[in-house]
C-alpha cells in the first residue's frame, strides 16, 4: 500500500509533522512511513561510536513514533537511512509511491538552515511530489 | 534496547528488533557521500585536507629552519619525519580494520594493552588537539591581519581574532556543517595550486637573480639528513616536523566509507602521501632558496613566513594575498579535522565509562557530540589565552609540545597494534611486515624522538626561545605537565568508584579480521 513519507528526528517540528502525517494518512486510507535520516560527516576520521550512539537514538525514537502512530489505528513502518535527509525522503517517497512527503518546518535550526540550507527547502528542489511543511505550533 | 550493536552493521541497521530498519545503499544516480560511496579522489582529498598543507607549512617551516644546525637542511628533515608516520599509518590501518571506532588510540590501546594505557592514550589525543588549537588560532589570527594588510598587529588583537576563530569553528562543528566533497576538492585544489605556484615563481626568481638578498641556489645536500651537524638538531627538527604529517592517518581511517574498502584506502593513502611530501619539500626548498635560512628562521618572520614571502615572490601584495587565503582555508579545514575527532574521542571514552557520561551526549537536533565539542572549544580558548599570556613564542612552544604528544600517542598506538595482533604476526610474511615490523619501527622511532627530546628540553638552551619555565624549556613543561595532570584525573576517576572501565581486560584480535579484505568482523562493544 502507498504510504505518506514523514521525516522524523524527534525534534518538536518532527513531532508536529508526524502528527499531521498520521491525520492525513487516516483520511486518505494509506500507511505512514517514518524516516530517520542521518548524514554522517566524513571528515575527522573514525566515527564508529558516534554512529552507534546515533543508531541507538534513532532506534528509540523510531519505536516511540511507531507506537504513537499505530495507537491511532494507522499502519506504519520505519526506516533509518544513512543519507542526507532530503535525498533519503525523496527516494523513500519514490519507492513507496507516496502521495505526500511531510516534514517539520526548519525553524528549529535557523543557523544551519541559513548556512547550508534546510531540509524543507532542499525537498522543494528535489521532490517531484507534493511536500507538506508543518510549522511547530506557537507556544502560548 | 541494551543489546550490542555490531560495528559492521552500523549505522544502517539498528538493533534487530527495530522494524524495517534498512541500509539504503547503492541506488544508482544518487548524490552525496554516504557509506560505500566515498571514491578514490574524495579519499585523497580528505587525507590531504585533514593534514592541511598550507597551514602546516605556515606554522612549521620557519621554526624548523630556525633550529640551530638545520637551516638549509629543512627539506631533509621534512622527508625523514615522514618515515615514522608512514610506519605508524600501517597500525592505524589494521587497528581500524579490527575496530573502526571513533575513539581511535583510546579504543585500540584499551583493546591491545588494557584500560589504563588506553585511558592515557585517549587523554594524549585530547591534549594534543587542545594544544594545536592555540597554534591554529595564532596562525589564523596573524594571517587574518595579513590579509587586510595590517603588518604588525598587537598581540591582544591577534589573540582576540584567534579566540573568535576557535568559537566559530566550534559552533560549526556542533551544528554539524560539512563542506561537500566537491567544495573540499575545489578548496584543496586551490590550496595546492597556490602553494605550487608560489614555489615555482620563487625558484624562477632565484635563478633569474630577482630573489631576496641571501638567496641561495638549490643544493642536493639540502635533502641529506646526514649533513645536519648534530643529532640534537635533527631530533629537535623531527619533533617539530612530525606535526606537518599529523592528520594524514584520516585517509586510512575512512576506509569504512570507501567504494572498495580493500584497495581504495591503501591507494588513496599512498597518493595523498606523495602529494604531501612533494608539496612540503617543494615549498620548503623554494622558500629557503628565495629568502635564505637567516631570513626564514628570524624569529620576527618565523610565525608568518608564507605571508611575509608571498607578496615579495609574486611581486604584488594583491597576488600575495592568494597565499594568505590558502593558509586561512587550510587552517579552517584543519580546525574542523581537529575538533571533530577530539569530541568523538571524548564521546567514545564517555560511552566506555572512562570519563563522565555527559561527554557522550549526542545533540538531539544536530546529531553531533555537542557537550564534548563545547568543552573542547572552551578549553582550547582557555589554553590559547593562557599560553599567550605566558609564552614568548607560542608557535614554537605549542608545536614542540604537540610533537611530544603526537610521538607518544602514535607510538603507543603502534605498540598496541603489535600486541593486539601478536597471534597473527607469524601467519604470513605480509602480516609480519605490515602489522608487526612497520608499527614496531614507527613506535621505536617515535619513542626514541620522545625520549631524546625530553632529555634535550630539560636544558632550556635547547628550546628555540631560550625561555625557561621551572628551569626547563616550555614545551617540556606543557607536555609532561599535561600527562601528569591526566594521570591524576584517571586515578581520581578510578578512586571515585568508576571501576567498570578499568576492569576491562586486554584482548587479542579476532583472526577473521584478516581473512576478507572488505569485511569487518563483529566486534563486541562494551
Amino acid at each position: 500500500m502507498s504510504a505518506i513519507v514523514v521525516g522524523y528526528d524527534g525534534t518538536e517540528g518532527a513531532r508536529a509533522a508526524l502528527e499531521h502525517a498520521t491525520g492525513l494518512a487516516k483520511q486518505l486510507g494509506v500507511d505512514v512511513h517514518i524516516v530517520f535520516a542521518y548524514d554522517r560527516v566524513v571528515v575527522g576520521g573514525e566515527q564508529g561510536d558516534l554512529d552507534r550512539a546515533i543508531a541507538e537514538r534513532a532506534d528509540a525514537l523510531l519505536r516511540e513514533a511507531l507506537a504513537q502512530v499505530e495507537a491511532t489505528g494507522v499502519h506504519a513502518d520505519t526506516e533509518f537511512v544513512d543519507e542526507a535527509p532530503a535525498q533519503a525522503l525523496v527516494s523513500a517517497a519514490h519507492r513507496l509511491d507516496a502521495p505526500y512527503i511531510v516534514v517539520g518546518s526548519y525553524g528549529e535550526r535557523p543557523l544551519k538552515g541559513a548556512l547550508v540550507g534546510a531540509t524543507p527547502h532542499k525537498l522543494l528542489w528535489l521532490s517531484d511530489r507534493p511536500v507538506v511543511v508543518v510549522r511547530v505550533p506557537d507556544v502560548d | 534496547m541494551g543489546q550490542h550493536v555490531e560495528a559492521s552493521s552500523v549505522p544502517g541497521s539498528g538493533p534487530a528488533a527495530a522494524p524495517t530498519v534498512k541500509i539504503d545503499g547503492d541506488k544508482p544516480g544518487e548524490k552525496g557521500l554516504k557509506t560505500g560511496a566515498l571514491g578514490f579522489a574524495s579519499s585523497v582529498v580528505i587525507g590531504v585536507a585533514s593534514t592541511a598543507p598550507g597551514y602546516s607549512l605556515a606554522s612549521v617551516l620557519g621554526v624548523v629552519v630556525a633550529v640551530a644546525g638545520i637551516g638549509v637542511y629543512a627539506p631533509a628533515v621534512l622527508i625523514v619525519a615522514f618515515l615514522p608516520m608512514l610506519f605508524i599509518a600501517a597500525s592505524y590501518y589494521y587497528m581500524n580494520r579490527a575496530d573502526p571506532d571513533c575513539g581511535t588510540t583510546f579504543s585500540w590501546v584499551t583493546r591491545g594493552m588494557g584500560p589504563w594505557w588506553g585511558w592515557i592514550g585517549g587523554w594524549a589525543i585530547i591534549v594534543a588537539d587542545i594544544i594545536v588549537m592555540a597554534n591554529l588560532a595564532q596562525v589564523a589570527g596573524l594571517y587574518s591581519f595579513l590579509l587586510f594588510g595590517v603588518e604588525d598587529p598587537s598581540t591582544t588583537l591577534v589573540t582576540l581574532i584567534g579566540v573568535i576563530w576557535i568559537a566559530i569553528m566550534t559552533v560549526i562543528c556542533v551544528i554539524g556543517i560539512e563542506l561537500s566533497a566537491r567544495t573540499q576538492i575545489g578548496l584543496l585544489g586551490a590550496e595546492i595550486l597556490t602553494l605550487a605556484l608560489f614555489a615555482v615563481v620563487a625558484l624562477v626568481k632565484v635563478y633569474s637573480g630577482d630573489a631576496l638578498e641571501g638567496a641561495l641556489h638549490v643544493d642536493i645536500s639540502w635533502f641529506n639528513p646526514f649533513e645536519i651537524s648534530s643529532l640534537k638538531a635533527l631530533v629537535a627538527g623531527l619533533l617539530l616536523a612530525v606535526f606537518i604529517y599529523w592528520g594524514w592517518d584520516s585517509t586510512v581511517a575512512v576506509n569504512e566509507e570507501t567504494e572498495d574498502s580493500s584497495t581504495t584506502p591503501g591507494r588513496a593513502a599512498l597518493a595523498s602521501t606523495v602529494i604531501l611530501v612533494l608539496i612540503y619539500v617543494l615549498v620548503a626548498v623554494a622558500a629557503i632558496a628565495y629568502a635564505g635560512p637567516e631570513l626564514l628562521g628570524d624569529p620576527e618572520n618565523a610565525d608568518d613566513v608564507l605571508g611575509v614571502l608571498a607578496g615579495s615572490v609574486f611581486g604584488s601584495e594583491t597576488l600575495g594575498k592568494i597565499v594568505i587565503i590558502a593558509v586561512l582555508t587550510s587552517a579552517a579545514a584543519s580546525t574542523q579535522t581537529t575538533i571533530l575527532p577530539t569530541s568523538r574521542t571524548a564521546l567514545s571514552m564517555a560511552r566506555a565509562k572512562a570519563i563522565p557520561e555527559k561527554f557522550g551526549q549526542v545533540s538531539p537536533r544536530y546529531l553531533t557530540p555537542d557537550v564534548a565539542t563545547w568543552w573542547m572549544g572552551g578549553l582550547s580558548i582557555l589554553w590559547y589565552v593562557g599560553l599567550t599570556l605566558v609564552s614568548e613564542n607560542i608557535l614554537y612552544d605549542s608545536i614542540a609540545a604537540l610533537g611530544l604528544m603526537i610521538a607518544f600517542y602514535y607510538g603507543i598506538t603502534g605498540v598496541a597494534c603489535v600486541i593486539y595482533y601478536r597471534k597473527e604476526l607469524l601467519k604470513s610474511v605480509k602480516s609480519f611486515l605490515f602489522i608487526g615490523v612497520a608499527p614496531a619501527i614507527g613506535s621505536i622511532t617515535l619513542f626514541y624522538l620522545l625520549g631524546k627530546s625530553i632529555a634535550d628540553l630539560t636544558d632550556p638552551a635547547n628550546g628555540e626561545s631560550g625561555d625557561a619555565w621551572i628551569g626547563v624549556a616550555p614545551p617540556l613543561v606543557i607536555g609532561v605537565g599535561f600527562m601528569i595532570f591526566g594521570g591524576f584525573l584517571m586515578v581520581f576517576w578510578y578512586l571515585a568508584g568508576h571501576r567498570e572501565f578499568f576492569q576491562r581486560k586486554a584482548e587479542v584480535v579476532d583472526p577473521r579480521v584478516l581473512l576478507d579484505a572488505g569485511a569487518t568482523p563483529p566486534v563486541e562493544h562494551v
